[in-house]
C-alpha cells in the first residue's frame, strides 16, 4: 500500500491548479461515465424519487443524521491527521452528542444546540493537505468522478474505519457482516442522490457537454472541501489581457 | 554616494512619502472593496423585491431583473473570460455571434433560475479586496431549513471606473471555470463553430 502511495506522489503533479483539463483517459472515462448514467436512470434516480414520495422529510432527515454519525470516526481520525485540533473537537462533541442523546445519531442534538454546520473529511483530502496533487481525472464505476489520490483515500478510509472491524462473530478486520456494509453505502447512495435530484437535474439542463460539466464540478467541490471552504484562491482566469494581448484595454461592454 | 548625499532629514521625507504611498494604495483598495460590497447589496436588494413582488406576473418580474441586472454584470467580459484564449483565434464573426448567443444562454438560464425561488434570503456578509480592480464580495442564500449556501461575488473596477460583477461563486463553484471547461471541451471536439451550434440550439 505504501509504495503505492509513494508512487502516486512521484506521479501526481502538485496541489496547485494545473492548465488544461488533465484528462489522458478522456474516452474511457466517458464509457464509465455513460455506463453509470444508464446505471442511475435505471436504478438509482427512480428509487432516489420513490424514497423521496414515500419517506416524509423528518424521517429522511434522521436517516442523513444516523449515517453522518456514522461516518464520524472516519472524519475524526482525518481531522487529527490534518492537524486540525479544533475540527476533530467539534466532531467528537457532536459524535458523543448525538449518539448518546440523539437516540444513537437519528437526531442531529449538536445542530439544534446551534453547532456549525457539519464537515466532511476523508484521506483523499488528508492526502491533498499532505500536499499530493490529484492527478489525473479517473470516472471510476459506481463510485463517479475520482482520481487517483482520492481513490486511495477511499480504500485508506474503509480500513481506518472502525464499523468494519466489528462484528457478531468478533473483532477483527471485515468482522462486520458483508451485507451490513453494503446497506449502508446503498442508503448512502440514495440519500445523496434524494438530496441532489434538483441539482443534477438543473446541470442536465444547463450544460451543452455533460461530462465535461461533470467533471469541473467534481474537481472544484473537491478543492473547496479541500481548502475547508476558503473562497478559491486568486489566479489568472479573470485576467482577460492574457488572452487578448492586441487590445489590453478594451474592457467596455457593449 | 548616495548614502552620504541623503541627509537624516531626506530619508526621513522618503521614509514618509514611502508610508503615504502605501498607505495611500491600501485605502484604494478598500474603497473598492467597500464600493464592490455598496454594489452587490443595492443589487440584491432591488433583485429581492422584484422577486417578492406578488403583484408581478413572471414575464414581468424577468423583463424587469434584466434591466437591474443589465449595468452590474458584464456578459460580455464573462463571456470573454470563459471562452478564455479561444477568444482571440475566432474569427470577429464568430466572436459577435458568441457574445450575442451567450447572452441569450445567460438569460435563458435566469429565468429557469427565477421558477425555483422559493422565499429565499440574501444577506451580504464580507468583502475584500484581492488585487489592484477586483474585490470579493461574500454573501449568503438562506432558505427555510437549508443550510445557507455560500455566494461569493468577483466585482471589478471597469476601465471606465464602473463596478461589474465578472463572477459568482457557489459554495465553492466559479459560474467562469464551470462555463469555461464546458464550453471549450466542445470547441476542441468540434471547434467553435461546433461550440455557436450548440448555443445556438439551446435557446
Amino acid at each position: 500500500m505504501w509504495g503505492v502511495l509513494a508512487l502516486m506522489v512521484v506521479l501526481s503533479e502538485p496541489v496547485c491548479a494545473q492548465e488544461g483539463e488533465n484528462d489522458p483517459l478522456e474516452p474511457v472515462n466517458r464509457a464509465v461515465f455513460e455506463f453509470n448514467r444508464v446505471l442511475d436512470g435505471m436504478f438509482l434516480e427512480p428509487f432516489a424519487r420513490i424514497y423521496r414520495y414515500v419517506a416524509p422529510e423528518f424521517l429522511r432527515e434522521a436517516i442523513r443524521n444516523f449515517l453522518d454519525n456514522l461516518q464520524t470516526p472516519v472524519v475524526l481520525a482525518n481531522d487529527i491527521f490534518q492537524g486540525e485540533p479544533y475540527r476533530a473537537e467539534k466532531t467528537l462533541g457532536r459524535f458523543m452528542l448525538n449518539t448518546i442523546m440523539g437516540l444513537g445519531g437519528l437526531v442531529d442534538v449538536g445542530g439544534l444546540l446551534g453547532m456549525p454546520e457539519r464537515h466532511s473529511e476523508d484521506f483523499g483530502q488528508t492526502l491533498a493537505v499532505y500536499g499530493v496533487g490529484d492527478g489525473p481525472y479517473l470516472m471510476l464505476p459506481f463510485f463517479g468522478p475520482s482520481n487517483p489520490r482520492d481513490t486511495m483515500g477511499m480504500v485508506v478510509d474503509v480500513f481506518l474505519d472502525p464499523l468494519n472491524y466489528v462484528g457478531p462473530t468478533g473483532i477483527g478486520f471485515f468482522a462486520a457482516p458483508t451485507e451490513v456494509g453494503l446497506a449502508r453505502i446503498s442508503a448512502e447512495a440514495l440519500t445523496l442522490r434524494e438530496q441532489n435530484i434538483e441539482a443534477f437535474d438543473e446541470v442536465k439542463r444547463s450544460s451543452i457537454d455533460l461530462y465535461a460539466a461533470t467533471r469541473t464540478l467534481a474537481r472544484q467541490l473537491r478543492a473547496s472541501e479541500i481548502r475547508n471552504g476558503a473562497p478559491p484562491p486568486i489566479d489568472d482566469i479573470y485576467n482577460e489581457d492574457l488572452y487578448d494581448l492586441d487590445d489590453p484595454e478594451d474592457t467596455d461592454a457593449q | 554616494m548616495l548614502n552620504r548625499s541623503l541627509d537624516r532629514r531626506q530619508l526621513l521625507g522618503l521614509q514618509l512619502a514611502l508610508v503615504v504611498l502605501l498607505a495611500g494604495g491600501g485605502a484604494r483598495a478598500a474603497v473598492s472593496a467597500d464600493a464592490a460590497r455598496e454594489l452587490i447589496e443595492s443589487v440584491g436588494v432591488e433583485v429581492l423585491a422584484v422577486l417578492r413582488n406578488p403583484d408581478l406576473a413572471p414575464q414581468e418580474k424577468f423583463d424587469l431583473l434584466v434591466e437591474l441586472l443589465d449595468g452590474p454584470i458584464d456578459l460580455n467580459l464573462i463571456a470573454r473570460l470563459i471562452l478564455g484564449r479561444h477568444w482571440r483565434t475566432a474569427s470577429e464573426a464568430q466572436q459577435a455571434e458568441y457574445l450575442e448567443l451567450f447572452r441569450a444562454f445567460a438569460l435563458d438560464n435566469l429565468a429557469s433560475k427565477l421558477q425555483v425561488y422559493d422565499g429565499q434570503d440574501f444577506e451580504v456578509v464580507g468583502s475584500q479586496s484581492v488585487n489592484d480592480r477586483d474585490a470579493l464580495v461574500q454573501s449568503l442564500v438562506s432558505g427555510a431549513g437549508q443550510q445557507p449556501l455560500k455566494v461569493d461575488w468577483r466585482v471589478r473596477e471597469r476601465g471606465d471606473g464602473d463596478l461589474v460583477a465578472i463572477d459568482v461563486i457557489i459554495e465553492g463553484i466559479s459560474l467562469i471555470v464551470t462555463q469555461r471547461s464546458e464550453f471549450s471541451a466542445v470547441i476542441e471536439r468540434s471547434g467553435m463553430d461546433g461550440l455557436l451550434a450548440e448555443l445556438r440550439q439551446r435557446v
